[in-house]
């Protein structure tokens, strides 16, 4: 309970510090708005954007974008992860090809995507896809990997098949990891779509902040960035609950 | 006594699980620099429906047995055959046989995922069985070992005698002929594993199965057993086969007589030996 305190009442205090000293240095030093607007500009940006429909629209696009290629992202990452969390030969074969995929800026590939799949929303699905699809794969592997010897020998014992076996013990002990990774995963969807629409498209908020950056209306391009920052909360939270009610069993899922 | 005379008379019981019989097993283990011999020479007849505690020091191979003898493992000298037939099949394991046989670990290896009634009757769920009729048999096998209400809990709810008294349960569940159980009450504090001991009496008495249960207390071991193997470490044998023949249901009290001691002493004596 204490914890919860804390958060309920620290965060934000905090907040409305860091909002204080934000409004202070702009004021004392007469920052000039088109480097730092002041935090009241900003907030009237807010609530002009909040009133336009078309930051709605914008809003669906990249929410839509973000869901659509975290979704895929879940799948591919789940079923690959399975495959080579189980298949050693396989894994231990296409480990160098996923450490140098890993490695690579997905980010550099946008132009590419931008060529095979369009200016629309496509490429950004796509991105954000591969880009989230990583950390659920290898999370899901290391579940899998990360079954007890002690379980292992309770099915052996009962002759389950490898189907059985992986229904009822692999995959319930890597939904913990699987989850982790889909954390890590959703920030990194949201990422990929709103650097996608900075590169290339006329469309979401990501198109909106860079346009209203080329309009220099400063404000308002921090006022997307704080919905997108919102955006990009909402999703998380929402992945983390799952954790509740996917593993109510484990013990990560009671202290969240 | 000596190891060949017990095998030329195993105990004579008429219940309904079925036999065990070990041909000249013997278990290597290592590919590189050589192998160490684990297991050798494990000439054994288990009788339906007794009760045979394997008894030894660590490093005798008594689990490395139990996990034979589960088929968790392929011996790599020797046969296992359960009531006739063979428990391998080459390399294949021989389902008909496995059915037969249910296991107790050290670790109650509950899956945290599933609730006591669900890890209970997840054999069952596994040869297809109904749900109606796994819950069913769970709440009769939670009543069997004790543990009714708790049905619904996860596993971490429960103390580790209870968790212990669940993977009982489970190992019950497909009502198997045999129950191997590994050290199943090593990890129980000294209380709880002596009325664990009065319980699995019990349990083994309704059940009518065969039990092999392996052990390091030698108390535990005459308490339970109608014979005590007595295996030897470096490389792991059979030393001594000693029949106990106190009348059942025993209770802690015959623990403090005489014969129940002259046993012990017996099995002391002989483990010290192997210092």
């Amino acid at each position: 309970m204490s914890k919860n305190n804390a958060a309920w009442f620290a965060t934000p205090l905090v907040l409305i510090a860091l909002i204080a000293i934000w409004h202070a240095y702009v004021t004392i030093f007469s920052v000039s708005p088109f480097i730092l607007p002041s935090p009241l500009a900003v907030g009237k940006a807010i609530v002009k954007l909040l009133s336009d429909p078309r930051t709605w629209q914008h809003t669906l696009i990249t929410l839509y974008e973000i869901v659509a290629g975290f979704i895929i992202a879940v799948i591919i990452g789940i079923v690959f992860g399975g495959l080579l969390g189980k298949i050693r030969w396989l894994e231990q074969t296409l480990n160098p090809l996923i450490v140098g995929l890993q490695v690579m800026p997905k980010v550099a590939l946008i132009p590419l995507f931008i060529v095979w799949f369009g200016f629309g929303v496509t490429s950004k699905i796509v991105l954000a896809a591969v880009i989230s699809f990583f950390p659920i794969m290898t999370n899901t592997i290391l579940g899998i990997k990360s079954v007890e010897t002690g379980h292992r020998d309770v099915m052996l014992a009962l002759n389950a098949s490898r189907w059985q076996t992986f229904r009822d013990v692999e995959l319930p002990s890597a939904l913990p990891f699987i989850l982790t990774g889909m954390e890590v995963g959703i920030v990194l969807a949201t990422i990929g779509a709103i650097v996608g629409e900075y590169l290339g498209g006329s469309q979401g908020l990501g198109y909106l902040a860079v346009s209203t950056l080329n309009a220099f209306d400063v404000q308002s391009m921090f006022g997307v960035i704080f919905i997108l920052t919102a955006l990009g909360l909402i999703l998380y939270f929402l992945v983390v609950m799952m954790r509740r009610y996917l593993t109510p069993w484990h013990a990560a899922a009671k202290n969240d | 006594m000596t190891v060949n005379a017990a095998l030329a008379d195993p105990a004579p019981t008429s219940a309904k699980g079925a036999g065990i019989r070990l041909s000249k097993v013997e278990q290597r283990y290592g590919v590189d620099k050589g192998t160490v011999l684990a297991l050798t020479g494990v000439n054994l007849d288990i009788a339906k429906g007794e009760f045979l505690v394997l008894l030894g020091p660590s490093g005798c191979g008594k689990t490395t047995l139990m996990r034979i003898i589960a088929g968790l493992l392929k011996s790599t000298e020797g046969t296992v055959e359960i009531d006739g037939q063979p428990l391998w099949n080459g390399n294949r394991r021989n389902d008909k046989v496995m059915q037969e046989l249910g296991v107790v670990f050290q670790d109650a290896n509950m899956f945290p995922w599933m609730t006591i009634e669900d890890n209970i009757a997840l054999p069952l769920k596994l040869r297809g069985v109904g749900k109606e009729e796994r819950r069913r048999r769970a709440a009769e096998l939670c009543e069997l070992v004790g543990i009714t209400g708790f049905e619904k809990r996860w596993p971490r709810e429960l103390s580790g005698g209870m968790r212990q008294r669940a993977a009982i349960a489970r190992a019950l569940s497909t009502r198997p002929q045999i129950l191997l159980m590994d050290e199943p009450f090593g990890a129980l504090d000294a209380m709880t594993r002596e009325q664990m001991n009065l319980e699995l009496q019990r349990i083994w008495m309704e059940s009518g199965c065969t039990v092999v249960l392996v052990t390091h207390s030698i108390r535990e071991a005459v308490f339970l057993a109608d014979r005590v193997l007595l295996l030897s470490p470096r490389p792991g044998k059979m030393d001594t086969i000693r029949d106990i023949s106190i009348a059942r249901p025993r209770s802690s009290y015959d623990q403090s007589t005489p014969e129940f001691q002259a046993h012990e002493l017996e099995l002391r004596k002989r483990l010290d030996s192997f210092a």
